[in-house]
Protein backbone atom coordinates (compact mmCIF):
# COMPACT_ATOMS: atom_id res chain seq x y z
CA UNK A 1 0.00 0.00 0.00
CA UNK A 2 1.39 3.18 -1.16
CA UNK A 3 1.64 6.03 1.54
CA UNK A 4 -0.71 8.85 0.20
CA UNK A 5 -0.05 12.52 0.30
CA UNK A 6 -1.55 12.65 3.85
CA UNK A 7 1.26 10.77 5.18
CA UNK A 8 3.51 11.74 2.60
CA UNK A 9 4.10 15.56 3.64
CA UNK A 10 4.45 14.91 7.37
CA UNK A 11 7.21 11.82 6.62
CA UNK A 12 9.18 14.06 3.81
CA UNK A 13 9.06 17.24 6.91
CA UNK A 14 10.43 14.12 9.35
CA UNK A 15 12.92 12.97 6.92
CA UNK A 16 13.96 16.26 6.50
CA UNK A 17 14.04 17.20 10.88
CA UNK A 18 16.51 14.63 10.92
CA UNK A 19 19.14 14.88 7.81
CA UNK A 20 18.90 19.07 8.97
CA UNK A 21 19.81 17.55 12.45
CA UNK A 22 22.55 15.75 11.77
CA UNK A 23 23.81 17.58 9.21
CA UNK A 24 24.11 20.42 11.85
CA UNK A 25 26.35 18.05 13.64
CA UNK A 26 24.82 18.69 16.97
CA UNK A 27 25.12 17.00 19.67
CA UNK A 28 21.69 17.22 20.81
CA UNK A 29 20.23 15.22 17.66
CA UNK A 30 19.24 11.16 18.72
CA UNK A 31 18.05 8.89 16.44
CA UNK A 32 17.14 5.76 17.61
CA UNK A 33 14.30 3.29 16.18
CA UNK A 34 12.86 -0.22 16.66
CA UNK A 35 12.09 -3.56 14.50
CA UNK A 36 10.38 -6.30 15.38
CA UNK A 37 8.68 -9.53 13.36
CA UNK A 38 5.89 -11.40 14.90
CA UNK A 39 3.87 -14.52 14.13
CA UNK A 40 1.04 -15.83 15.37
CA UNK A 41 -0.74 -19.11 15.08
CA UNK A 42 -4.69 -18.96 15.91
CA UNK A 43 -8.02 -21.53 16.47
CA UNK A 44 -11.26 -20.17 16.03
CA UNK A 45 -10.77 -16.54 14.81
CA UNK A 46 -7.74 -14.90 12.53
CA UNK A 47 -5.82 -12.16 14.20
CA UNK A 48 -3.12 -10.62 12.40
CA UNK A 49 -3.71 -12.08 8.56
CA UNK A 50 -4.43 -15.68 8.44
CA UNK A 51 -2.99 -16.97 11.71
CA UNK A 52 -6.18 -20.11 11.63
CA UNK A 53 -4.07 -21.39 8.60
CA UNK A 54 -1.38 -23.84 9.35
CA UNK A 55 1.79 -22.48 9.50
CA UNK A 56 -0.19 -19.46 10.94
CA UNK A 57 0.67 -15.89 10.16
CA UNK A 58 3.64 -13.72 9.88
CA UNK A 59 1.69 -10.41 8.77
CA UNK A 60 3.37 -9.26 11.73
CA UNK A 61 6.00 -6.64 12.16
CA UNK A 62 6.91 -3.08 13.36
CA UNK A 63 9.35 -0.60 12.05
CA UNK A 64 10.00 2.17 13.21
CA UNK A 65 12.76 5.34 13.03
CA UNK A 66 12.60 8.71 14.89
CA UNK A 67 14.69 11.59 15.34
CA UNK A 68 14.60 14.44 17.71
CA UNK A 69 16.81 17.65 17.86
CA UNK A 70 16.55 19.99 20.56
CA UNK A 71 18.12 23.21 18.32
CA UNK A 72 17.99 25.16 21.86
CA UNK A 73 17.07 24.45 25.42
CA UNK A 74 13.28 24.57 25.63
CA UNK A 75 12.32 23.48 21.54
CA UNK A 76 12.82 20.11 21.01
CA UNK A 77 11.58 18.34 17.12
CA UNK A 78 11.31 15.14 16.78
CA UNK A 79 9.46 12.47 14.55
CA UNK A 80 8.74 9.16 14.02
CA UNK A 81 7.96 7.24 10.80
CA UNK A 82 6.97 3.41 10.92
CA UNK A 83 6.30 0.83 8.69
CA UNK A 84 3.31 -1.21 10.16
CA UNK A 85 1.39 -4.79 9.75
CA UNK A 86 -1.17 -6.55 11.21
CA UNK A 87 -2.60 -8.82 8.93
CA UNK A 88 -5.50 -6.87 7.20
CA UNK A 89 -6.39 -4.86 10.09
CA UNK A 90 -3.43 -2.51 9.77
CA UNK A 91 -1.35 -2.29 6.56
CA UNK A 92 0.82 0.33 6.26
CA UNK A 93 3.72 0.92 4.31
CA UNK A 94 4.87 3.65 5.80
CA UNK A 95 3.03 6.57 8.30
CA UNK A 96 3.70 8.99 10.03
CA UNK A 97 3.06 8.26 13.80
CA UNK A 98 4.49 11.87 15.61
CA UNK A 99 5.43 14.78 14.39
CA UNK A 100 6.22 17.54 16.55
CA UNK A 101 7.82 20.98 18.03
CA UNK A 102 7.62 20.90 21.97
CA UNK A 103 8.23 24.25 23.78
CA UNK A 104 8.64 24.42 27.85
CA UNK A 105 7.80 27.87 28.41
CA UNK A 106 8.66 27.34 32.07
CA UNK A 107 10.99 25.65 33.81
CA UNK A 108 11.80 25.31 37.28
CA UNK A 109 13.13 23.07 40.28
CA UNK A 110 9.76 22.27 41.02
CA UNK A 111 8.83 21.46 38.08
CA UNK A 112 7.87 23.15 34.05
CA UNK A 113 4.84 23.58 31.58
CA UNK A 114 4.89 23.90 27.98
CA UNK A 115 3.28 23.19 24.88
CA UNK A 116 3.03 21.21 21.73
CA UNK A 117 1.48 20.93 18.53
CA UNK A 118 1.63 18.80 15.89
CA UNK A 119 0.66 15.16 14.76
CA UNK A 120 0.68 13.86 19.07
CA UNK A 121 0.43 10.61 20.47
CA UNK A 122 -2.64 10.87 22.30
CA UNK A 123 -2.08 10.61 26.28
CA UNK A 124 -4.89 7.86 27.51
CA UNK A 125 -3.76 5.38 30.45
CA UNK A 126 -0.19 4.27 30.86
CA UNK A 127 0.75 2.60 27.83
CA UNK A 128 -1.01 4.61 24.96
CA UNK A 129 1.53 7.41 24.12
CA UNK A 130 4.47 5.05 23.36
CA UNK A 131 2.99 1.59 22.58
CA UNK A 132 4.43 1.54 19.03
CA UNK A 133 7.72 0.24 20.10
CA UNK A 134 7.26 -3.14 21.68
CA UNK A 135 9.97 -2.54 23.92
CA UNK A 136 7.60 -0.47 25.64
CA UNK A 137 4.93 -2.27 25.61
CA UNK A 138 4.08 -5.01 29.04
CA UNK A 139 4.00 -7.54 26.19
CA UNK A 140 3.89 -8.79 22.66
CA UNK A 141 0.06 -7.02 22.77
CA UNK A 142 -1.79 -4.62 24.97
CA UNK A 143 -4.72 -5.46 27.10
CA UNK A 144 -7.23 -4.81 24.04
CA UNK A 145 -10.61 -3.65 26.08
CA UNK A 146 -8.66 0.00 26.60
CA UNK A 147 -5.87 -0.07 23.44
CA UNK A 148 -7.89 -1.27 21.21
CA UNK A 149 -5.35 -2.40 18.65
CA UNK A 150 -7.45 -5.32 17.11
CA UNK A 151 -10.47 -3.29 17.23
CA UNK A 152 -8.64 -0.56 14.72
CA UNK A 153 -8.65 2.33 16.76
CA UNK A 154 -5.59 3.50 14.98
CA UNK A 155 -7.69 4.49 12.15
CA UNK A 156 -9.73 6.87 13.93
CA UNK A 157 -6.97 8.66 15.85
CA UNK A 158 -6.53 7.02 19.06
CA UNK A 159 -3.08 6.74 18.82
CA UNK A 160 -1.87 9.93 17.12
CA UNK A 161 -3.59 12.75 15.75
CA UNK A 162 -3.28 16.68 14.76
CA UNK A 163 -3.69 18.90 17.17
CA UNK A 164 -1.99 21.15 20.02
CA UNK A 165 -1.20 20.52 23.47
CA UNK A 166 -0.05 21.82 27.12
CA UNK A 167 1.56 19.60 29.58
CA UNK A 168 2.80 20.52 33.12
CA UNK A 169 4.84 18.55 35.87
CA UNK A 170 4.84 19.51 39.31
CA UNK A 171 7.67 17.90 41.75
CA UNK A 172 6.18 18.07 45.19
CA UNK A 173 7.93 15.55 47.47
CA UNK A 174 7.24 11.98 46.87
CA UNK A 175 5.10 13.09 44.48
CA UNK A 176 5.54 13.86 40.77
CA UNK A 177 2.31 15.10 38.87
CA UNK A 178 2.34 15.12 35.30
CA UNK A 179 -0.32 16.94 32.97
CA UNK A 180 -0.95 15.90 29.29
CA UNK A 181 -3.97 17.89 27.44
CA UNK A 182 -4.16 17.96 23.68
CA UNK A 183 -6.95 19.10 21.33
CA UNK A 184 -7.05 17.68 17.98
CA UNK A 185 -8.35 19.86 15.23
CA UNK A 186 -10.62 18.71 12.26
CA UNK A 187 -8.81 16.00 10.18
CA UNK A 188 -9.98 13.63 7.40
CA UNK A 189 -9.12 9.65 8.76
CA UNK A 190 -8.47 6.66 7.57
CA UNK A 191 -10.87 4.93 5.16
CA UNK A 192 -10.55 1.99 8.16
CA UNK A 193 -12.17 4.09 10.52
CA UNK A 194 -15.52 3.34 9.61
CA UNK A 195 -14.68 -0.29 9.40
CA UNK A 196 -13.59 0.19 13.05
CA UNK A 197 -16.55 2.13 14.34
CA UNK A 198 -19.59 0.02 12.74
CA UNK A 199 -17.60 -3.34 12.54
CA UNK A 200 -18.47 -4.08 9.13
CA UNK A 201 -17.37 -2.10 5.77
CA UNK A 202 -19.25 1.03 5.27
CA UNK A 203 -19.96 0.58 1.75
CA UNK A 204 -18.06 3.46 1.13
CA UNK A 205 -18.72 6.08 3.52
CA UNK A 206 -16.00 7.34 5.75
CA UNK A 207 -15.94 9.17 9.13
CA UNK A 208 -14.10 12.04 10.06
CA UNK A 209 -12.79 13.65 12.80
CA UNK A 210 -14.22 16.75 14.18
CA UNK A 211 -12.83 17.76 17.06
CA UNK A 212 -10.83 16.02 20.59
CA UNK A 213 -10.19 17.03 23.79
CA UNK A 214 -8.17 14.65 25.93
CA UNK A 215 -6.36 14.89 28.76
CA UNK A 216 -4.05 12.48 31.48
CA UNK A 217 -3.90 13.84 35.05
CA UNK A 218 -0.94 11.35 36.35
CA UNK A 219 1.06 10.73 40.10
CA UNK A 220 4.07 9.08 40.26
CA UNK A 221 4.95 8.91 43.93
CA UNK A 222 7.94 7.52 45.64
CA UNK A 223 9.77 7.43 41.95
CA UNK A 224 7.37 5.23 40.66
CA UNK A 225 6.39 2.64 43.31
CA UNK A 226 2.68 3.45 43.04
CA UNK A 227 1.85 5.51 39.77
CA UNK A 228 -1.89 6.53 39.25
CA UNK A 229 -3.73 8.17 36.30
CA UNK A 230 -6.67 9.22 35.15
CA UNK A 231 -7.19 9.91 31.62
CA UNK A 232 -10.14 11.56 29.69
CA UNK A 233 -10.85 12.24 26.22
CA UNK A 234 -14.28 13.57 24.44
CA UNK A 235 -13.92 12.82 20.34
CA UNK A 236 -16.90 14.10 17.87
CA UNK A 237 -17.05 12.65 14.47
CA UNK A 238 -18.95 12.90 11.05
CA UNK A 239 -20.24 10.33 8.84
CA UNK A 240 -20.37 11.09 5.10
CA UNK A 241 -21.97 8.76 3.28
CA UNK A 242 -20.86 7.22 0.09
CA UNK A 243 -21.70 9.10 -3.31
CA UNK A 244 -24.38 7.65 -4.64
CA UNK A 245 -25.23 6.96 -0.95
CA UNK A 246 -25.41 2.59 -0.88
CA UNK A 247 -27.25 0.77 2.18
CA UNK A 248 -27.04 0.36 5.01
CA UNK A 249 -25.28 3.61 5.97
CA UNK A 250 -26.60 5.31 3.56
CA UNK A 251 -27.29 8.82 5.49
CA UNK A 252 -24.94 11.47 7.14
CA UNK A 253 -24.69 11.88 10.71
CA UNK A 254 -22.28 12.06 13.70
CA UNK A 255 -20.41 9.76 16.39
CA UNK A 256 -19.59 10.78 19.58
CA UNK A 257 -16.93 9.21 21.65
CA UNK A 258 -16.50 9.71 24.98
CA UNK A 259 -13.96 8.01 27.51
CA UNK A 260 -12.52 8.10 30.90
CA UNK A 261 -9.81 5.62 32.42
CA UNK A 262 -8.73 5.08 35.40
CA UNK A 263 -5.00 3.59 35.78
CA UNK A 264 -3.18 2.46 38.78
CA UNK A 265 0.41 0.30 39.16
CA UNK A 266 2.43 -1.05 42.02
CA UNK A 267 5.76 -1.69 41.41
CA UNK A 268 8.25 -3.58 43.55
CA UNK A 269 12.32 -4.47 42.37
CA UNK A 270 11.06 -8.12 40.82
CA UNK A 271 7.34 -7.55 40.27
CA UNK A 272 4.43 -4.93 38.98
CA UNK A 273 0.46 -5.13 39.45
CA UNK A 274 -1.33 -2.62 36.63
CA UNK A 275 -5.06 -2.21 36.71
CA UNK A 276 -7.20 -0.15 34.27
CA UNK A 277 -10.54 0.54 34.15
CA UNK A 278 -12.54 2.02 31.48
CA UNK A 279 -15.90 3.51 31.13
CA UNK A 280 -16.94 4.78 27.28
CA UNK A 281 -20.37 6.43 26.18
CA UNK A 282 -21.10 5.99 22.58
CA UNK A 283 -23.85 8.05 20.36
CA UNK A 284 -24.28 6.93 17.01
CA UNK A 285 -26.50 9.54 15.48
CA UNK A 286 -28.88 8.10 12.40
CA UNK A 287 -26.77 7.07 9.49
CA UNK A 288 -28.87 3.72 8.11
CA UNK A 289 -32.50 3.89 7.19
CA UNK A 290 -32.48 0.70 9.53
CA UNK A 291 -33.50 0.93 13.10
CA UNK A 292 -31.21 -0.27 15.82
CA UNK A 293 -28.43 0.50 13.45
CA UNK A 294 -28.48 3.46 14.26
CA UNK A 295 -29.50 6.49 16.10
CA UNK A 296 -27.34 4.13 18.58
CA UNK A 297 -26.34 5.20 22.22
CA UNK A 298 -24.11 2.56 23.87
CA UNK A 299 -21.85 2.46 27.38
CA UNK A 300 -19.19 0.00 26.39
CA UNK A 301 -16.27 -0.48 29.53
CA UNK A 302 -13.41 -2.47 30.17
CA UNK A 303 -11.03 -3.70 33.32
CA UNK A 304 -8.02 -5.15 33.08
CA UNK A 305 -5.42 -6.78 35.75
CA UNK A 306 -1.79 -7.57 35.02
CA UNK A 307 0.84 -9.29 37.08
CA UNK A 308 4.43 -9.17 35.33
CA UNK A 309 7.48 -10.31 37.52
CA UNK A 310 10.62 -10.29 37.01
CA UNK A 311 12.34 -13.53 37.25
CA UNK A 312 15.85 -12.36 36.37
CA UNK A 313 17.26 -8.88 35.05
CA UNK A 314 17.27 -10.71 31.55
CA UNK A 315 13.77 -12.89 31.79
CA UNK A 316 10.05 -11.71 32.91
CA UNK A 317 7.24 -12.84 32.98
CA UNK A 318 3.53 -11.63 32.49
CA UNK A 319 0.08 -12.98 33.70
CA UNK A 320 -3.21 -10.68 32.41
CA UNK A 321 -6.95 -11.15 32.62
CA UNK A 322 -8.96 -8.40 30.03
CA UNK A 323 -12.53 -8.20 29.70
CA UNK A 324 -14.28 -5.71 27.64
CA UNK A 325 -18.54 -5.44 27.10
CA UNK A 326 -19.93 -3.34 24.34
CA UNK A 327 -22.37 -2.21 27.06
CA UNK A 328 -22.32 -2.33 30.38
CA UNK A 329 -25.48 -2.25 30.95
CA UNK A 330 -25.53 -6.25 29.18
CA UNK A 331 -22.33 -7.35 30.10
CA UNK A 332 -23.53 -10.81 28.43
CA UNK A 333 -24.56 -9.18 25.41
CA UNK A 334 -28.96 -10.55 25.45
CA UNK A 335 -29.92 -7.55 24.80
CA UNK A 336 -27.65 -6.45 21.91
CA UNK A 337 -27.79 -9.41 20.35
CA UNK A 338 -31.30 -9.56 20.43
CA UNK A 339 -32.16 -5.63 18.76
CA UNK A 340 -29.60 -7.23 15.97
CA UNK A 341 -31.98 -9.82 14.65
CA UNK A 342 -34.47 -7.72 12.85
CA UNK A 343 -31.75 -5.97 11.26
CA UNK A 344 -30.09 -7.53 7.94
CA UNK A 345 -27.26 -8.06 9.92
CA UNK A 346 -28.62 -10.14 13.19
CA UNK A 347 -25.18 -11.15 15.43
CA UNK A 348 -24.55 -13.67 18.15
CA UNK A 349 -24.26 -12.51 21.95
CA UNK A 350 -20.57 -13.63 21.96
CA UNK A 351 -20.54 -10.66 19.62
CA UNK A 352 -20.75 -8.09 22.56
CA UNK A 353 -17.84 -9.17 24.97
CA UNK A 354 -14.81 -10.38 25.27
CA UNK A 355 -12.64 -11.95 27.91
CA UNK A 356 -9.02 -12.80 27.17
CA UNK A 357 -7.01 -14.61 29.71
CA UNK A 358 -3.14 -13.89 28.77
CA UNK A 359 0.01 -15.40 30.02
CA UNK A 360 3.52 -14.62 28.47
CA UNK A 361 7.22 -14.16 28.83
CA UNK A 362 9.89 -12.05 27.64
CA UNK A 363 13.98 -12.84 27.54
CA UNK A 364 16.70 -10.37 26.50
CA UNK A 365 19.37 -12.29 24.38
CA UNK A 366 20.84 -8.66 24.91
CA UNK A 367 20.12 -5.29 25.87
CA UNK A 368 18.62 -4.01 22.72
CA UNK A 369 17.34 -7.63 21.32
CA UNK A 370 14.23 -9.82 23.13
CA UNK A 371 12.40 -12.59 22.14
CA UNK A 372 8.94 -12.13 23.22
CA UNK A 373 5.87 -15.03 23.09
CA UNK A 374 2.16 -15.04 24.41
CA UNK A 375 -0.93 -17.02 24.66
CA UNK A 376 -4.56 -15.81 24.99
CA UNK A 377 -6.86 -17.69 25.68
CA UNK A 378 -10.42 -16.03 24.43
CA UNK A 379 -13.95 -15.98 25.92
CA UNK A 380 -15.96 -13.70 23.48
CA UNK A 381 -15.80 -11.77 19.79
CA UNK A 382 -15.82 -7.85 20.63
CA UNK A 383 -12.05 -7.75 19.52
CA UNK A 384 -12.06 -9.70 16.61
CA UNK A 385 -11.27 -7.40 12.98
CA UNK A 386 -13.48 -7.77 10.59
CA UNK A 387 -10.96 -7.41 7.87
CA UNK A 388 -9.10 -10.53 8.87
CA UNK A 389 -12.59 -12.41 8.87
CA UNK A 390 -14.43 -12.18 6.03
CA UNK A 391 -17.81 -14.14 7.79
CA UNK A 392 -17.45 -11.54 10.83
CA UNK A 393 -20.37 -9.15 8.98
CA UNK A 394 -22.62 -12.62 8.75
CA UNK A 395 -22.23 -13.84 12.31
CA UNK A 396 -19.52 -16.28 11.60
CA UNK A 397 -16.72 -15.24 14.12
CA UNK A 398 -16.61 -17.99 16.69
CA UNK A 399 -16.87 -17.37 20.89
CA UNK A 400 -14.38 -19.58 22.15
CA UNK A 401 -10.84 -19.14 20.43
CA UNK A 402 -7.03 -18.42 21.30
CA UNK A 403 -3.72 -17.69 19.92
CA UNK A 404 -0.22 -18.16 20.35
CA UNK A 405 2.08 -15.72 19.21
CA UNK A 406 6.12 -15.24 19.28
CA UNK A 407 7.92 -12.09 18.57
CA UNK A 408 11.64 -11.39 17.85
CA UNK A 409 12.30 -7.16 18.51
CA UNK A 410 15.27 -5.56 18.39
CA UNK A 411 15.90 -1.46 19.32
CA UNK A 412 18.45 1.18 18.52
CA UNK B 1 43.44 21.48 29.46
CA UNK B 2 41.74 21.89 33.18
CA UNK B 3 44.61 23.02 35.30
CA UNK B 4 45.15 21.53 38.91
CA UNK B 5 43.69 24.35 41.93
CA UNK B 6 44.90 22.82 45.27
CA UNK B 7 42.51 25.04 47.35
CA UNK B 8 39.37 24.57 45.38
CA UNK B 9 40.39 20.21 45.27
CA UNK B 10 40.96 20.95 49.84
CA UNK B 11 37.46 22.37 49.87
CA UNK B 12 36.01 19.59 47.89
CA UNK B 13 37.90 17.10 50.12
CA UNK B 14 36.66 18.48 53.48
CA UNK B 15 33.51 18.68 52.24
CA UNK B 16 33.60 15.06 51.56
CA UNK B 17 35.08 14.02 55.31
CA UNK B 18 32.37 15.67 56.98
CA UNK B 19 29.83 13.48 55.21
CA UNK B 20 28.69 9.94 55.60
CA UNK B 21 29.88 7.73 52.91
CA UNK B 22 27.50 7.10 50.17
CA UNK B 23 27.06 4.05 47.35
CA UNK B 24 26.40 7.30 44.47
CA UNK B 25 27.32 10.36 44.62
CA UNK B 26 26.14 13.14 41.92
CA UNK B 27 28.43 15.04 40.22
CA UNK B 28 27.80 17.94 38.09
CA UNK B 29 29.62 20.66 35.98
CA UNK B 30 31.09 23.25 38.25
CA UNK B 31 29.18 26.19 36.15
CA UNK B 32 26.12 25.39 39.04
CA UNK B 33 26.83 27.15 42.31
CA UNK B 34 23.94 25.06 43.87
CA UNK B 35 25.26 23.13 46.69
CA UNK B 36 22.20 20.84 46.64
CA UNK B 37 19.25 19.75 45.47
CA UNK B 38 16.13 18.17 46.06
CA UNK B 39 15.32 14.38 45.46
CA UNK B 40 12.77 15.33 43.54
CA UNK B 41 14.29 18.16 41.28
CA UNK B 42 16.81 15.25 40.74
CA UNK B 43 14.38 12.99 39.33
CA UNK B 44 13.67 15.13 37.47
CA UNK B 45 16.46 15.47 35.93
CA UNK B 46 17.65 11.95 35.52
CA UNK B 47 14.39 11.55 34.38
CA UNK B 48 14.79 13.65 31.09
CA UNK B 49 12.02 15.52 32.32
CA UNK B 50 13.33 18.78 33.96
CA UNK B 51 15.86 20.14 30.54
CA UNK B 52 17.12 23.57 32.54
CA UNK B 53 19.06 24.18 35.40
CA UNK B 54 17.38 27.42 37.56
CA UNK B 55 20.05 29.67 35.29
CA UNK B 56 18.55 28.39 31.72
CA UNK B 57 21.66 26.34 31.23
CA UNK B 58 20.54 23.05 29.61
CA UNK B 59 20.78 19.89 31.53
CA UNK B 60 23.49 17.33 30.36
CA UNK B 61 22.28 14.14 31.55
CA UNK B 62 25.30 11.17 31.65
CA UNK B 63 24.79 8.01 32.87
CA UNK B 64 26.23 4.33 33.32
CA UNK B 65 24.60 1.37 31.39
CA UNK B 66 21.48 0.03 33.05
CA UNK B 67 23.45 -3.11 34.27
CA UNK B 68 26.24 -1.47 35.40
CA UNK B 69 26.42 -1.50 39.53
CA UNK B 70 26.89 1.93 40.30
CA UNK B 71 23.91 2.58 38.29
CA UNK B 72 21.48 0.63 40.08
CA UNK B 73 23.37 1.54 43.28
CA UNK B 74 22.47 5.45 42.30
CA UNK B 75 18.97 4.61 41.05
CA UNK B 76 18.45 3.14 44.74
CA UNK B 77 19.92 5.15 46.91
CA UNK B 78 20.03 8.45 45.54
CA UNK B 79 17.11 8.38 43.42
CA UNK B 80 15.46 5.69 45.19
CA UNK B 81 13.67 4.56 42.30
CA UNK B 82 13.38 1.10 40.69
CA UNK B 83 15.99 1.58 37.49
CA UNK B 84 13.31 0.10 35.37
CA UNK B 85 11.36 2.34 35.99
CA UNK B 86 13.95 4.75 35.43
CA UNK B 87 14.55 3.23 31.81
CA UNK B 88 10.64 2.69 31.40
CA UNK B 89 10.71 6.66 32.02
CA UNK B 90 12.80 7.53 28.97
CA UNK B 91 11.08 5.35 26.35
CA UNK B 92 7.75 6.89 26.97
CA UNK B 93 9.28 9.95 26.66
CA UNK B 94 12.01 8.68 23.27
CA UNK B 95 9.09 6.83 22.34
CA UNK B 96 6.51 9.22 22.64
CA UNK B 97 8.47 12.43 20.95
CA UNK B 98 8.25 14.22 23.72
CA UNK B 99 12.12 13.36 25.53
CA UNK B 100 15.84 12.39 24.65
CA UNK B 101 17.48 9.77 26.48
CA UNK B 102 20.47 11.00 28.58
CA UNK B 103 23.75 10.18 27.54
CA UNK B 104 25.50 6.66 27.97
CA UNK B 105 29.05 6.57 29.35
CA UNK B 106 31.53 3.56 29.46
CA UNK B 107 33.46 4.10 32.68
CA UNK B 108 33.72 6.12 35.55
CA UNK B 109 36.37 7.37 34.41
CA UNK B 110 34.46 9.06 31.25
CA UNK B 111 31.84 10.35 33.20
CA UNK B 112 34.33 12.07 35.42
CA UNK B 113 35.74 13.66 32.15
CA UNK B 114 32.55 14.30 30.37
CA UNK B 115 30.68 16.04 33.47
CA UNK B 116 33.89 18.13 33.84
CA UNK B 117 34.12 19.26 30.10
CA UNK B 118 30.08 19.53 29.27
CA UNK B 119 28.36 22.95 30.59
CA UNK B 120 25.02 22.19 32.46
CA UNK B 121 26.11 18.17 32.80
CA UNK B 122 24.91 15.83 35.47
CA UNK B 123 25.90 12.60 36.41
CA UNK B 124 27.19 10.18 39.20
CA UNK B 125 30.68 8.80 40.71
CA UNK B 126 30.70 5.85 43.22
CA UNK B 127 33.04 7.85 45.74
CA UNK B 128 34.70 10.97 44.86
CA UNK B 129 38.41 10.77 44.81
CA UNK B 130 41.44 13.22 44.27
CA UNK B 131 43.10 12.59 41.42
CA UNK B 132 46.57 11.69 42.22
CA UNK B 133 49.42 14.18 42.19
CA UNK B 134 50.63 14.70 38.56
CA UNK B 135 53.54 12.28 37.89
CA UNK B 136 57.20 13.85 37.91
CA UNK B 137 58.67 14.67 34.76
CA UNK B 138 60.08 11.42 33.20
CA UNK B 139 63.50 11.53 30.50
CA UNK B 140 63.59 9.60 27.86
CA UNK B 141 66.89 9.47 26.29
CA UNK B 142 67.82 12.27 28.29
CA UNK B 143 65.05 14.65 26.64
CA UNK B 144 62.73 16.31 29.56
CA UNK B 145 59.09 15.69 29.58
CA UNK B 146 56.62 17.92 30.76
CA UNK B 147 54.61 16.67 34.03
CA UNK B 148 51.12 14.39 32.46
CA UNK B 149 48.45 16.35 33.62
CA UNK B 150 46.08 13.95 34.95
CA UNK B 151 42.27 13.53 34.30
CA UNK B 152 41.38 16.41 36.44
CA UNK B 153 38.48 15.91 38.60
CA UNK B 154 39.02 19.33 40.40
CA UNK B 155 36.46 21.32 38.60
CA UNK B 156 33.92 18.98 39.15
CA UNK B 157 30.94 20.28 42.28
CA UNK B 158 30.09 17.10 44.40
CA UNK B 159 26.10 17.88 44.96
CA UNK B 160 24.39 16.62 47.89
CA UNK B 161 20.68 15.69 47.97
CA UNK B 162 18.70 17.41 50.41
Amino acid sequence: MCADRRTLIPLLLGCLLAGTAHAAGSDDVQIHGFAAQGWVQSAGNNIYGHSENKGGSGQYRELGVNASWRPFGPLLLSAQTAAIQEGKAIDEDLLLEYGLADYTVVSGPGGRLGARAGKLKVPIGFYNDSRDAVFTRPGITLPESLYLETSGARAFGYFSAQGSGLYGDWYLGEHAIYLDAMYAWEQELDDRAAIAILRSPANGGRFDLDRGLIARLSDEYGGGRWRFALSYLNTQLAYVPARPPTLPFNQPGGFRFDQGVMSVQYNQPAWSLTSEFTLRRITLDDISVFPFIGPLVQNPAGWYLQGAWRMTQKWQWLLRYDEQVRDLNDRHGTKLSAATQATPAPLPEHYFFARDWTAGTRYDLHPNVSVLAEFHLVDGAASVNPLDNPSFGAGGADRYWNFVTVMLALRF
Amino acid sequence: MIAFRRHRLLAVLLLCCVLPAAAAEVVAHPGHADASLTRSTLRGMFGMRLRAWPDGTPVRVFVLDDTEALHQAFCESVLQMFPYQLRQNWDRLLYSGTGQVPTVVHSEEEMLRRVASTPGAIGYVGTYSAPPRPAPAKTVAGKARPPEILPAADPIKVIHVR
